[in-house]
């Protein structure tokens, strides 16, 4: 073998080179080698004195598109086209591959030519009016020829039947007849991808003229069936059958589709199945709520979540549904609520725990149903009620104090206690994260359970300091040290004045002072406690003015500067009755204990006299002798109770119980509303307040501001305790301007400034 | 034109006392400073002799009688004006340097001269800058006494008719008037107007469309404003 060119007869190689060809290209391959192909190639490439790599090209180019031409109709002719075709493909893959090889070296002139000359038109017509072909790789210009002969050619002067035949075997596969042979369609639609591959964008004949009639026949296809299904089946079984059909149509699509095809095939057909009928799912999924009909929730959720926003019209469905289930609670147990809140709360409580349980089951724990929920519960939660002086954050402060207080009956074993807290500290826990979490007026709340902390603090009422804790501890969780700094406050006042009393005690002691009572005393820190309405007119008795006047020179001497007020009408006294057989002890106010007192030396008085000698308004007096008459320790001569009238003491005096319980002047309905009131009263008061503080403070770090930025911020500041009207917020503004401390902008008229 | 009106007010009166001095005998219609307060010892006379100077007052009354003398109405626009001219401080008194500095600036010491000044008074109240500044005035001077911060409402509708009384210039005055009075809406409306609510009707007033198509409820009007245009609306 010689490399080097020489004189060659272009004619009688070139047709000995073809008949190697033939047989190449020919299904019963001979083993006859006349001689070797690629010298052949070489040496017409190389030929002296001109090289024959043109007429070669030409040669090899009219070869294939011959051989093309009459597979071409060897397939067509055939049956079975789709069969035909993939044999044909396959054997002319591998042959042109060979032949790329055979062809070497001239594939190696013509990358050289290719990029010394500039780009020619894409072919030219040759003299005898046949196609001439652009110099290319020879693989490259096998699979033109075969796409432009055989595939483009089967499709517009064959009725496209090779697509067509795939396409009516894919329709059996779907309808349940499986094909016994996948393989042939599957080599076929790959050679609508191999065959461009050396074109520039291979995958887009393949789209062109594969993918876009696919999708469009499975759009049909899916637009039949899913119509003939909803019609003939029940919603549950539709939903159970279209799953399972999506799923095959993916599995479907992965054998059939080149892998870019997958995802769009697939939308294609949830497009049809899902989207085309999702008003009927979403109807259905609204009933199924009703019904609690989890699993084909379920479903319709896992289909929805295929198209493009598909869950957002379930999301409104679902909390709509928790807003008719609360509203439902609210109907039937917030009546009773008034007298006692915790059917009411626990109604709201289960619910809540019961639809997260169904959240977290049958969508998957998905985030949006959360929310979905939540602002359902937003909405039964904050609805404003008919009766504002009973709303939800009273109602859910009295819950917590129903938990947190001493039960009269003190009956409990220790494992029933133990059992009672712990259920206690649960429900605390779930209003503390859930209920509490969605009020807006969490300002409300907190007036009302300091007032309650505060009546449990000081009668001694708290059923555990931890569990008190507990429930600050939540509370601070939810919306920060601020909100519960007054009440961690009102608990240390506690706390530290048991040391004080020890100290005072021991003080005494040491002086020698015989203060003649047991007397302790709560100091309370003014302003962290709620303000505790009632006090009236009063001296402390003689009996106790020993104790009141160390105390507070005690106290006056360890804190320098404090100033102590002392709030008489919440103070209590216990008393042991002696004249009687028995020995009673009674608990009683301060101010019972006052008026009780003046019978230590005389049996009988007038009220009169009473109300001189404890220098309190006869009204008040006669307020607060009442209790004692009614549970008869005192006699009265006559209901009147005018200031003639006897009182005197009851010698004959009998009970059940030796220790008594005498109530403060009864408290009725309206009290407790007026309470309500007050309590809202002062909550507008400290909202007010909060505001213009607020509004201040944010004006002072931006000097000028527009209304509307400032509007927002201030809510923004705002919403962890309440949300507050734009009204009221404006009106803070203008009471603001009024006192100087901003004006509006002199520029621009929806501008404030800040005034230094 | 609101620097030019102004400057005829002005102008010769700023300079005129430096002139005064050398040619007030000369001029006929020069300001006479003894003039004018002759003038004003015509209607403060009767006060009570050898009290001080300074603190000689023209009360109530002889105002009365001074807006006879001008032929004015005492409880019309021309006279709101006057005192405006003089930066009269309260309502009812003009003290005699209040007397004494406006006239000088009106640049009249006489009942004649001031008659002729009349329809430049008139003019303020068709003029944007100066009845603004006017309103502005009248809003202290209407005060019952200066630490108030509020005037009566009372009071304020008053000078609203009053102030406002240019129809093309100032909007809605009729109906806020009408609301104010709304037996239905005595709950709401204000009692007292303070001056962040006096100054805002101003700007309402001149700013707002006839149909209200132009108020923003989310912009930085006052509530009572808010209000107003919810109870407009609703007719």
């Amino acid at each position: 073998m010689s490399l080097r060119p020489k004189r060659i007869a272009f004619e009688s190689t070139m047709a000995s080179l073809h008949s190697q060809i033939t047989q190449l290209f020919s299904p019963t391959q001979g083993d006859a080698a006349f001689m070797d192909p690629f010298q052949a190639v070489y040496d017409l490439c190389t030929a002296y004195p001109k090289p024959f790599d043109d007429a070669l090209f030409e040669s090899l180019s009219l070869f294939i598109a011959e051989y093309a031409r009459e597979k071409r109709e060897s397939i067509v002719g055939s049956l079975d086209t789709v069969s035909a075709y993939s044999h044909e493909w396959t054997h002319f893959t591998h042959a042109s591959r060979y032949l790329d090889s055979v062809c070497e070296y001239l594939n190696r002139i013509t990358a050289k030519k290719r990029s010394t000359m500039p780009t020619q038109s894409r072919r030219r017509l040759n003299a005898n009016g046949s196609v001439k072909f652009e110099r290319m790789r020879i693989h490259a210009l096998a699979f033109l020829i075969w796409k432009e002969t055989v595939l483009m050619e089967i499709k517009s002067n064959a009725g496209n039947r090779l697509l067509n035949q795939i396409f009516d075997f894919v329709k059996r596969d779907r309808d349940g007849t499986p094909l016994v042979d996948n393989g042939v369609i599957i080599n076929t639609v790959e050679s609508f991808v191999q065959v461009c591959e050396f074109v520039p964008q291979p995958l887009q004949f393949y789209i062109q003229e594969f993918e876009q009639p696919y999708i469009q026949s499975t759009r049909d296809y899916y637009i039949a069936e899913s119509n003939t299904l909803i019609s003939t089946m029940t919603i549950s079984g539709y939903m159970k059958c279209i799953s399972k059909r999506i799923s095959d149509e993916e599995e479907r699509s992965c054998r059939f589709c080149h892998e870019t095809s997958r995802e769009k095939v697939t939308k294609e057909c949830v497009s049809q199945c899902v989207s085309a009928h999702k008003e009927r799912l979403y109807d259905a999924f609204a009933a199924m709520l009703r019904d609690e009909n989890l699993g084909d929730c379920t479903l319709v959720y896992q289909l929805m979540l295929k198209i493009p926003d598909g869950i957002l019209p379930m999301l409104q469905l679902f909390q709509k549904h928790m807003f008719e289930l609360g509203k439902d609670i609210v109907a039937r147990l917030r009546p009773a609520a008034q007298k006692d809140p915790r059917d009411f709360i626990h109604g709201l409580i289960d619910l809540h725990g019961k639809w997260s349980a169904i959240c977290e089951k049958t969508f998957s724990n998905n985030p949006a149903f959360g929310a979905a929920l939540d602002k359902g519960f937003r909405q039964i939660v904050n609805e404003s009620y008919e009766k504002a002086a009973q709303n939800f954050p009273e109602l859910l402060s009295r819950f917590a104090d129903s938990l947190l207080k001493k039960t009269l009956k003190s009956q409990w074993t220790e494992t029933e206690l133990e059992d009672k807290i712990g259920k206690a500290v649960e429900c605390i826990l779930f209003l503390n994260l859930i209920l509490f979490n969605y009020l807006q007026e969490k300002d409300v709340f907190q007036k009302f359970y300091s007032r309650m902390l505060g009546r449990r603090l000081l009668g001694n009422l708290s059923a555990s300091d931890d569990l008190e804790m507990t429930m600050i501890s939540g509370l601070k969780n939810v919306c920060g040290v601020e909100y519960t700094s007054k009440l961690q406050r009102m608990f240390t006042d506690i706390t530290l004045s048991q040391d004080l009393n020890k100290r005072f005690s021991t003080s005494m002691e040491r002086q020698n002072v015989n203060l003649g009572v047991d007397f302790s005393i709560l100091v309370l820190t003014a302003g962290s406690w709620p303000s505790m309405p009632g006090a009236i007119d009063y001296d402390v008795p003689e009996e106790l003015l020993k104790s009141v006047t160390r105390f507070g020179d005690f106290y006056g001497n360890n804190h320098n500067g404090r100033k102590l007020s002392w709030m008489y009408h919440l103070c209590k006294a216990d008393v042991k009755l002696t004249y009687l057989d028995k020995k009673y002890e009674l608990n009683l106010s301060l101010h019972q204990l006052s008026v009780l007192l003046p019978f230590n030396q005389d049996t009988m008085l007038t009220l009169g006299s009473v109300v001189d000698r404890v220098k309190i308004k006869p009204a008040d007096v006669r307020k607060i002798i009442k209790p004692l008459i009614d549970l008869e320790v005192l006699v009265a001569s006559n209901t009147q109770l005018e200031d003639s009238t006897e009182i005197s003491v009851n010698m004959k005096f009998s009970n059940k119980r030796t220790k008594l319980k005498v109530s403060a002047a009864a408290q009725n309905e309206s009290t407790s509303m007026q309470e309500s009131e007050v309590t809202r009263a002062a909550v507008d008061e400290d909202r007010k307040l909060y505001l213009q503080a607020t509004i201040v403070r944010i004006l002072k770090s931006r000097r000028v501001m527009g209304h509307n930025q400032l509007i927002q911020e201030v809510i923004q500041l705002s919403t962890s305790r309440f949300i507050p009207s734009i009204g009221l917020i404006k009106k803070s503004v203008e009471q603001l301007i009024d006192k100087g401390y901003m004006e509006r902008s002199k520029e621009r008229t929806d501008q404030y400034v800040y005034v230094a | 034109t609101k620097r030019s009106r102004t400057s005829k007010l002005s102008t010769p009166n700023a300079a005129a006392p430096a002139k005064s001095t050398s040619r007030s005998t000369k001029s006929a219609h020069a300001f006479s400073a003894h003039a004018c307060e002759s003038w004003f010892q015509s209607y403060s006379s009767d006060s009570i002799p050898n009290s001080n100077h300074e603190t000689v007052e023209m009360d109530i009354e002889a105002i009365e009688r001074f807006c006879n003398d001008i032929a004015v109405d005492v409880s019309g626009p021309i006279v709101l004006a006057i005192a405006y001219k003089l930066s009269a401080a309260r309502m009812g008194v003009f003290s005699r340097a209040e007397w004494m500095n406006g006239m000088q600036l009106l640049d009249v010491d006489s009942t004649a001269k001031l008659q002729q000044k009349l329809p430049l008074l008139e003019s303020i109240f068709q003029d944007t800058a100066q009845v603004k500044d006017l309103y502005k005035w009248a809003f202290a001077f209407a005060k019952e006494s200066p630490e108030k911060k509020y005037i009566e409402i009372e009071m304020a509708k008053g000078l609203w008719t009053l102030i406002l009384s240019n129809k093309s210039m100032f909007r809605h005055v009729d109906q806020f008037m009408e609301y104010l009075n709304d037996p239905d809406e005595e709950s709401t409306v204000p009692k007292v107007i303070n001056k962040d609510q006096w100054m805002s009707f101003f700007d309402f007033s001149s700013s707002v469309r006839e149909d209200l198509s132009n108020y923003d409820e989310s912009s930085a009007w006052p509530v009572m404003l808010d209000e107003f245009v919810e109870w407009c609306r609703s007719k």
